[in-house]
This record gives structure tokens, C-alpha cells and sequence, in this order.
């Protein structure tokens, strides 16, 4: 008899949360042809995308205009929104951020719909190098339109990494043992191909490397493992690495000397002289989507240069639209490199959709399980 | 075949000359095994509540570096939490998981337990052990199936699919704990009954319900604590809102928050507070039946 | 055997239909689609076929990994049951007035999330953590060991952590069901503790245990956020690989014949975990 006043307390309160949790449901499913804002009233657009990507601060402003929610779900991995998507999840979601390694199979899989880009105002006004990416674009047609951008470079904790680390190989220098983090990704294996100067030819060299090429990645991989503390798998996680001094180098983005710099740390981020990736994420409308026009609006409001500043500010992400720039604090432009997208542009190689991705997911498993 | 007998039999008259090595209390003759044993079990318990201890400590945290000592005390984490309305939101989803899975759960499972009390059939053995699957599966594996499949017959991944998924790993909690009392029961209560003419309907309400009752209570309460920590199964079924164990670890992606122990802490002590509670006045509460 | 009445199938049926559309359908999906094949872009070709099994079979990376993961749950299965036996054992049969409080105490921890208890370990076996602070500061050693975190040995920590409620509920029931004359009458006839326990309680108990034991193998088999969270580099268990095949790996027949081969492994253990149960109870009730 004892659980009783137990199980009765926890279910009182059960149902009093019930009851406030339940009957706010919204769901929005009339389709118009004619835009007409007003529709929108009361609708809520469903963003599936990276952390921080639905934030508040920029979405406010938005359900105001329009009397609409807009909700932001996270993914944590390309893995997370690839399950979601294929599982009949295109019409939960209106819109979807995917980075450019998975941009192309949801093309391709049908997954997402053409972008009317006459609609977008500031379409035009993105950055010139990420708009020509041709792995969105299909019978001519463009299925996503440019949301962010930013490096995989080196991040050092410059306390501890006295000199300003030059190359990746850095990474095997036997003082920092146990003290590398990788992203555990498929991207390590573009960097081992980039340790190995498979993109000296051909940039894409990195995103088709053939059996011999792959053996060859797989083992300078090997051979930094022994160096690696942590694959991390969220840029939470490698922030949190670097706080608790668990490493001390790692592959990273922008958000990370960012982050933990208002910390207090000294980490810096740097591209090596071999260079570095970069990864670009687009907004895409879902094939089944029931708020098209909505999905348009967020699309258009959302690129605008003061917009776009706002996403740089939650993000720390570098965006796609140069006019963000001056809405941005000077430490913010550093931080964001949007003083100097130039020359990012001219260092990084994008990446680019892997033909072979499976087999590439799997060297990088048989390198994880490498002690088998 | 698990958590199903009431533990609050007492046990202090089978061996009054027994040496006695429990917690706080005096003790008459010391046996070596007997402190071995009251060792070991101290040793178990300090495991199991170090890393709780972790949290309530860490959840008074001034800064979000993990190292040891802490750099001072603060509280600031509590009133963060309180204004984080995605957490907050994301604490009634799991409560209302909980409660619709559980008696969802109640419902189906007491109904199969009372059939398969009461009457024999080819696949009873057969049926006895496949009701265990659902729980003994990897949970990944049922999200994953779930996943594939919940769309085909027209589920959505949404908050009602998770409802479903825990429903169907509750079902069996339900089931085998209801079934094992039913099995103690005596046989010839509700032919009683039906002999007093009580139909079969107000039979089990008047008899087999009240005999019943801790099991099913027990299984509710085991199933709302399965079901606000499941994760697996959760992960792939859920679309808009999250339960409070995914926006746990939506959180933590971003970065350790001592909210996240903030709110740990808060629903440890209050179930620690409710569960003292329920003992001291369960103690003086008389037996129903 | 005669025809079941109505009011059976009124019982009955809501399990029936419950059970086959929300999990054994799910699963006979998965089984299908384990026969199919995908094409450049992951789309499913519907057919059959066996190269994914062919594939699991084919090189270390799956079964190799499968056998570590194996060897790694046996491991938390072992911890686990060291872990609950004694502390069951206490909680029946030594403790007195604070049996339900103690028992209850064992699983109030299931209440702090999976992942905060996770995190919980984070901080205590880092580097700069608690642990290792302490152990720095008695003087044990003179560098943080690393090797305490993001290694097998967290990951095996954090699991034993977490399941050994699972598997201390039911050796617990079954040593409270244990008759409490049966263990004098042992004493009276003259065996000491240790004998009683061997000879008497042990085997009682041994249903319990092994269930308990079946609870922390098959959940860890299936565990995919430990490694992920306190996992090292060499730390890949076989669900991990599983989640990858349904993500961008986009492979879902071979993460379908991976879920079917976990399927097949689980049922053979609860197939072999049921026999031993039989056996033993047929013993004791032969004795």
C-alpha cells in the first residue's frame, strides 16, 4: 500500500499538466494558388534544421507580420534528418537546412521542391559563389537557395599551442597525443584526402576518391588516431572538449573559438596552409509541403540583409548575404569572417555531393572500429 | 516475471537471534559476512548515487566548465530554467506521453491479463514469452521498424506515434505484472461471485479489481517512469515537439547548461520527497481487502 | 481444444491487433526491406536479394564489430549482476524496517534522464573531474588517467550505472520470494551462510538473476547513445553502425539485415535464458 499516495501524487499531477499541454494544437493544411498573406493567419511553418537555425530572435518578427508560429525542430546529424525525411516525414516539415553533402540526394530522391527564385528579393544579392553551386540545380531549376556558410578549419587552443599551427599535420606532433578531437563525419576523410594533396588536380578530387585513394585516407586517419581524445559529434560537444582542456587542436567551426571566447579562452581558428573544407546550408521547401507560400515568405524574409545579420548574431555562422555586414558589430564581422569573405571563398573547397557516399561512410566506420 | 511482488512484507519476526548489520541500526553480535555483506551493499548504493549526487552538486554551477571543485555557488541555473519555455513545454509533453501511453497500456494489458487467466488456449505458452519482446527488444531496433513503417499505414512521425510506440513496450509491463497477481489469485473468487450473481462485469469491478489493484497501480507507476525517460524509440518518432529526454539532449548539443542538471535535480527531489512521503504515511495506511 | 467464447476475443483482441500493426508488421518491414536494394541516390529497390547479409558477412567491419559489441555488454551484464547481488541480498534479507524505502531507492535514480546521468559521468571521470581531482589530490597519481573517459571503460561505467536497476528488480523479487523457513530450516540443519546461499538461495533465486541478466545484455546490446556520448575513438558498437545505415548512409537494407541479425541474436538469448529458467526451476522443484 505504500506506493500509493505515490502514484496517486504523480498522477494528479500528470493530469494537471495534461491538461494545460493538450489543447493547443495547430495544424495548417488549406492550400491556396492566389498568395494571399492574409491567409496565413493562425498557420505554423515547421522548420526541420541545425541547431539554432529557428532561433526567436529572427522569428519573432516573422509571426508577427503574418499571425503565424514558427517552429524550429533540431537535428544533430545529417543521419537524424536523412531518417526523418525518407520516413514520410516531407509533409511534418516545411522546410528543411540540409548541408551541401545531402543537399543533392534530397534533389535527387524527390525529397524537395524548385525554388521560384523571382520571388526571393534578395536572391540576387547573395554571394556570388555560393549562388552558382550547381549541386542544387536540376532541368535548371534551383531547389535551394544559400542560408549559411563556413570553414572546417583547424581550431587551437592558443594557450596551449604556443605557435600558430601551419598545417594539419600538426595534428601527429606526439606532444598532443590523446589531445585532437575530429568530427566524427565523413568530412575527416576529405581532410585525410586533403593531408594527402588529393585535391591538388581537381578540387572535387576530395569527394571522389577511388579505392586506392580511399585505402590511402583511411590509413593517415589511422595513423592520427592515436592522437584523437574524441570524435565529436555535435559542435556542443567540441566547445565542452575544449572548456574541460580534453583537447587541445580539433577541426572545427567558426562557432567554436566564437563560443569560447566569450568564456574567456583563447582558441583561435586558422586554415592551414593545405586548406580546409567549407560547408554551405540552404533552405529548401519540402516536396509535400502544405504551406508553400508561407515556406516562400520565410524564405524571402528570412535572406534580407538585416534579417540575415540576426542569424549571424544566434549563429555565429558566417551568412549568405554580404549586405548582412553592416548590421554587424566589427568584432561580430571578425568573428563571422563577413569582412573578409573573399578570401574564404578563394581558400575553402566546398564541399560536394559523394557519389560513393556509402562506401565512404563505411572506410569511415571500419576507422572508428579500426581495433577490431 | 519482474518487478511483480509487493515488497512490503515484514520480515523482522523470521530470526529474532540473527545479527543485525543495517543501516542505523544497533546491532547484538557482528558476523564477518554479515559487514562483507552490508559492505558490498553500501559500496553498490554509493555507485548508484555518486552521479546523482554529480548533478544536484553541479546543478549550483556558476560557470559551465566541468572541473573540480566547483569555481563557486550559484543558483542563477533554477531561474533560467523557469524561463526556458521549450524545456518547460517539452516537460508537459512527457507527462502527457506518459499518462495517455500508461493507460492505454492499463487498458489493453488488463484486458489480455483477465483472458488469459481465464481461459486456456493453443498459444497461451506461446503468447506468455512473445509478450516479453517488446521490452527485451533493442529499442533502437522498434524505432527504426516503427519508423519504416508507421508511415505505410498512415502514422505520422508525430507525438502520437511516440504515444503509440510507448504504449506497446508499456503493454507488457501491464500484462505480465497483472497476469502473475491474477495467477496468485484464487480461482474460485469469481465463481463465487457468480454464484452470489454478480455478472461478469460486476464481478471483476467488485472482486478482482480491489485484488488486483497494487499490481496495476505498480505497473502504472513503473510504466509513467519507463515512459518519461524513453529515448530510443522516442528519437525516431518524433517530429514537432520534443519529450524532455530529446530536448535534454537538444540542449546539451549546443553545450553543457547547468539548466539541464537545474531541472534533474528539481524532479529527483521531488520524487524523492513524494516517495518518503508515501512511506511514512503508507505506514500507518490499513490494507484494503 | 473448443472453440474460444466471444467474450475471450472481447479480452483479447485489442492485444492482438495492438501488438500486429504497431510492432510485429513494423518488424516484418524491416525484414522485407532487408531483401531489397538501393540505388546511387538510397532510393529502396524493392526485390530479393541477399547482398546486404552477404555484405554483413563479408569483411570485419560488421560482424567484427558485432562481436566487440558482444563482448562489451557481456561485460556490463557481469558488472551489473556483481553489482545487484549483494545489494538485493542486503535489501531482502538483511534489511528490516527500511526494506521498501531501500527498494525503491534503487530505482528513484530512473527518474534523473538517460542522458543527464550520462553527462553526470562526464564530469566525474574527465580529466579535470572529480575523480581524478580526487585522486591527484590524495596523491594516487600525478597525471589526470585519461583513459577513464571517452574509452570502452566509460562507456562500460555509464552502462553498469544505468541498467543495474534493471537487473537488481528482479533477483530482488525473486530472493523476497524465497521462503523464509526454507533458509532457517537450512541453518537448523546445520549449513553455514555461505552453504545456505550455494545450496539454497542461489538456486532459488537463479530465474531472477538470470532475468536480470537477459535485461542488461539486451539493452546494451541495443545502446547507442553511450558511445556516443562517453565512447572513445576506437568505441563503434553495433547500433551506432545500425543508426548510420538508416541516416547517410543511406543503406536501409543493410541496416534492415543488421536489425534482423540483432533480432535473431536477441531471440536466442531469450530463447537460451528461458531454457536455463526452466531448468533451474524444474530442479528446484525436483529437490
Amino acid at each position: 500500500m505504500k506506493k500509493l499516495l505515490l502514484s496517486a501524487l504523480t498522477l494528479a499531477t500528470a493530469v494537471t499538466l495534461w491538461n494545460c499541454g493538450g489543447g493547443e494544437k495547430k495544424e495548417g493544411s488549406s492550400e491556396s494558388t492566389a498568395v494571399n498573406t492574409a491567409d496565413f493567419k493562425g498557420k505554423t511553418l515547421n522548420i526541420l534544421c541545425w541547431e539554432g537555425y529557428a532561433d526567436p530572435k529572427f522569428t519573432k518578427a516573422f509571426e508577427e507580420k503574418y499571425g503565424v508560429t514558427v517552429k524550429g525542430t533540431y537535428f544533430g546529424s545529417s543521419d537524424e534528418l536523412i531518417a526523418k525525411l525518407t520516413a514520410g516525414g516531407g509533409d511534418v516539415y516545411d522546410i528543411v537546412t540540409p548541408s551541401p553533402d545531402m543537399a543533392q540526394a534530397l534533389v535527387e530522391r524527390d525529397l524537395v521542391q524548385p525554388i521560384d527564385l523571382k520571388k526571393v528579393a534578395h536572391y540576387d544579392s547573395l554571394a556570388d559563389k555560393l549562388r552558382s553551386m550547381q549541386d542544387v540545380v536540376k532541368n535548371g531549376e534551383t531547389y535551394g537557395v544559400p542560408f549559411t556558410w563556413g570553414p572546417d578549419y583547424l581550431v587551437y587552443n592558443a594557450d596551449v599551442v604556443k605557435t600558430e599551427p601551419k598545417s594539419w599535420n600538426e595534428f601527429l606532433k606526439p606532444e598532443y597525443k590523446g589531445k585532437i578531437a575530429l568530427w566524427d563525419d565523413i568530412s575527416s576523410l576529405y581532410l585525410a584526402g586533403m593531408m594527402l594533396g588529393y585535391d591538388k588536380q581537381d578540387k572535387g578530387g576530395l569527394y571522389k576518391m577511388n579505392e586506392q585513394q580511399l585505402a590511402e585516407a583511411k590509413k593517415k586517419l589511422m595513423e592520427l588516431k592515436p592522437q584523437v581524445r574524441k570524435y565529436w559529434v555535435t559542435a556542443g560537444e567540441l566547445d565542452n572538449l575544449m572548456k574541460n582542456k580534453e583537447v587541445v587542436m580539433a577541426v572545427g567551426w567558426p562557432l567554436t573559438p566564437a563560443t569560447l571566447k566569450k568564456e574567456g579562452m583563447n582558441v583561435k581558428g586558422i586554415i592551414p596552409q593545405e586548406g580546409a573544407t567549407g560547408w554551405i546550408d540552404r533552405l529548401m521547401i519540402t516536396k509535400n509541403t502544405a504551406n508553400k507560400d508561407l515556406a516562400m515568405a520565410w524564405i524571402d524574409y528570412i535572406t534580407a540583409p538585416e534579417n540575415m545579420a540576426k542569424v549571424a548574431e544566434v549563429t555565429n555562422y558566417s551568412v549568405a548575404n554580404p549586405g548582412a555586414t553592416r548590421f554587424l558589430t566589427p568584432e561580430l564581422q571578425e568573428v563571422t569572417q563577413m569582412n573578409n569573405t573573399q578570401y574564404y571563398f578563394d581558400k575553402l573547397n566546398f564541399w560536394q555531393y559523394v557519389k560513393e557516399r556509402k562506401r565512404y561512410n563505411e572506410v569511415w566506420n571500419e576507422v572508428k572500429g579500426g581495433a577490431i | 516475471m519482474m518487478y511483480t511482488q509487493s515488497v512490503d512484507k515484514d520480515l523482522t519476526a523470521d530470526a529474532p537471534d540473527r545479527a543485525e548489520v543495517s543501516l542505523g541500526k544497533s546491532f547484538r553480535r557482528v558476523n564477518g559476512l554479515d559487514i562483507a555483506i552490508g559492505g558490498a551493499a553500501l559500496a553498490v548504493m554509493t555507485f548508484i548515487y555518486f552521479p546523482m549526487l554529480v548533478v544536484v552538486l553541479y546543478s549550483f554551477n556558476p560557470d559551465t566548465v566541468n572541473s573540480f571543485p566547483m569555481r563557486g555557488f550559484s543558483t542563477k541555473w533554477y531561474g533560467t530554467m523557469l524561463d526556458n519555455e521549450p524545456l518547460l513545454h517539452s516537460l508537459r509533453i512527457s507527462l502527457v506521453i506518459a499518462v495517455v501511453a500508461t493507460t492505454l497500456a492499463l487498458v489493453i494489458g488488463v484486458l489480455a491479463a483477465l483472458a488469459m487467466k481465464k481461459y486456456e488456449f493453443r498459444l497461451k505458452r506461446f503468447f506468455e514469452r512473445v509478450i516479453l519482446l517488446p521490452i527485451t527488444l533493442p529499442g533502437i531496433l522498434t524505432g527504426v521498424a516503427m519508423l519504416s513503417f508507421f508511415p505505410l499505414i498512415g502514422v505520422r512521425i508525430s507525438l502520437t506515434a511516440v504515444a503509440i510506440g510507448h504504449t506497446t513496450f508499456l503493454i507488457c509491463i501491464v500484462l505480465t505484472q497483472v497476469y502473475a497477481r491474477l495467477k496468485r489469485l484464487d480461482p474460485f473468487l469469481e465463481e463465487a461471485a457468480a454464484d452470489l450473481g454478480a455478472t461478469p462485469v460486476q464481478a471483476f469491478f467488485k472482486v478482482i479489481l480491489p485484488n488486483i489493484r497494487t499490481a496495476i497501480i505498480g505497473a502504472a507507476l513503473l510504466s509513467i517512469t519507463l515512459s518519461l525517460d524513453e529515448i530510443p524509440v522516442t528519437f525516431f518518432l518524433i517530429a514537432r515537439d520534443n519529450t524532455l529526454p530529446i530536448e535534454i539532449y537538444t540542449m546539451l548539443r549546443r553545450g553543457i547548461t547547468p539548466e539541464v542538471n537545474a531541472v534533474s535535480t528539481l524532479i529527483f527531489l521531488i520524487s524523492l520527497l513524494t516517495l518518503v512521503l508515501s512511506v511514512r504515511f503508507g505506514e500507518r495506511e490499513t490494507k484494503p481487502i | 481444444m473448443k472453440r474460444l467464447p466471444a467474450s475471450f476475443w472481447l479480452l483479447f483482441a485489442p492485444l492482438v491487433l495492438w501488438m500486429t500493426a504497431f510492432l510485429i508488421l513494423p518488424y516484418v518491414r524491416v525484414l522485407t526491406q532487408s531483401f531489397y536494394t538501393v540505388d546511387d541516390f538510397g532510393l529502396l529497390q524493392p526485390g530479393f536479394s541477399l547482398d546486404s547479409y552477404s555484405r554483413f558477412f563479408s569483411g570485419p567491419l560488421y560482424y567484427g564489430t558485432l562481436w566487440k559489441t558482444f563482448t562489451l555488454s557481456a561485460t556490463v551484464t557481469l558488472c551489473c549482476l556483481l553489482l545487484s547481488i549483494p545489494l538485493a541480498y542486503y535489501i531482502a534479507f538483511k534489511a528490516t524496517r527500511n526494506k521498501t524505502l531501500l527498494y525503491t531507492l534503487i530505482i528513484l535514480p530512473l527518474w534523473v534522464s538517460y542522458i543527464v546521468r550520462a553527462y553526470a559521468w562526464k564530469i566525474i571521470l574527465g580529466e579535470e573531474g572529480v575523480l581524478n581531482s580526487l585522486l591527484m589530490y590524495v596523491g594516487l597519481t600525478d597525471a589526470p588517467i585519461s583513459v577513464l573517459l571517452y574509452s570502452d571503460v566509460s562507456v562500460v561505467i555509464c552502462m553498469v550505472h544505468i541498467y543495474t536497476p534493471f537487473v537488481l528488480m528482479p533477483i530482488y523479487t525473486a530472493f523476497e520470494q524465497i521462503p523464509k523457513a526454507l533458509v532457517e530450516a537450512s541453518k537448523d540443519l546445520g549449513a553455514n551462510r555461505f552453504t545456505t546461499f550455494r545450496k539454497v538461495v542461489f538456486p532459488l533465486s537463479l530465474p531472477g538473476i538470470i532475468a536480470g541478466a537477459t535485461f542488461a545484455f539486451v539493452l546494451s546490446l541495443g545502446d547507442f547513445l553511450a558511445p556516443i556520448l562517453l565512447g572513445g575513438p576506437n568505441t563503434l558498437f553495433i547500433s551506432n553502425i545500425f543508426q548510420n545505415m538508416f541516416g547517410t548512409s543511406n543503406d536501409k537494407p543493410l541496416g534492415s539485415a543488421i536489425g534482423i541479425i540483432l533480432l535473431v541474436i536477441v531471440l536466442v538469448v531469450l530463447e537460451m535464458s528461458a531454457r536455463a529458467e526452466k531448468r533451474f526451476s524444474s530442479l528446484e522443484s525436483g529437490r
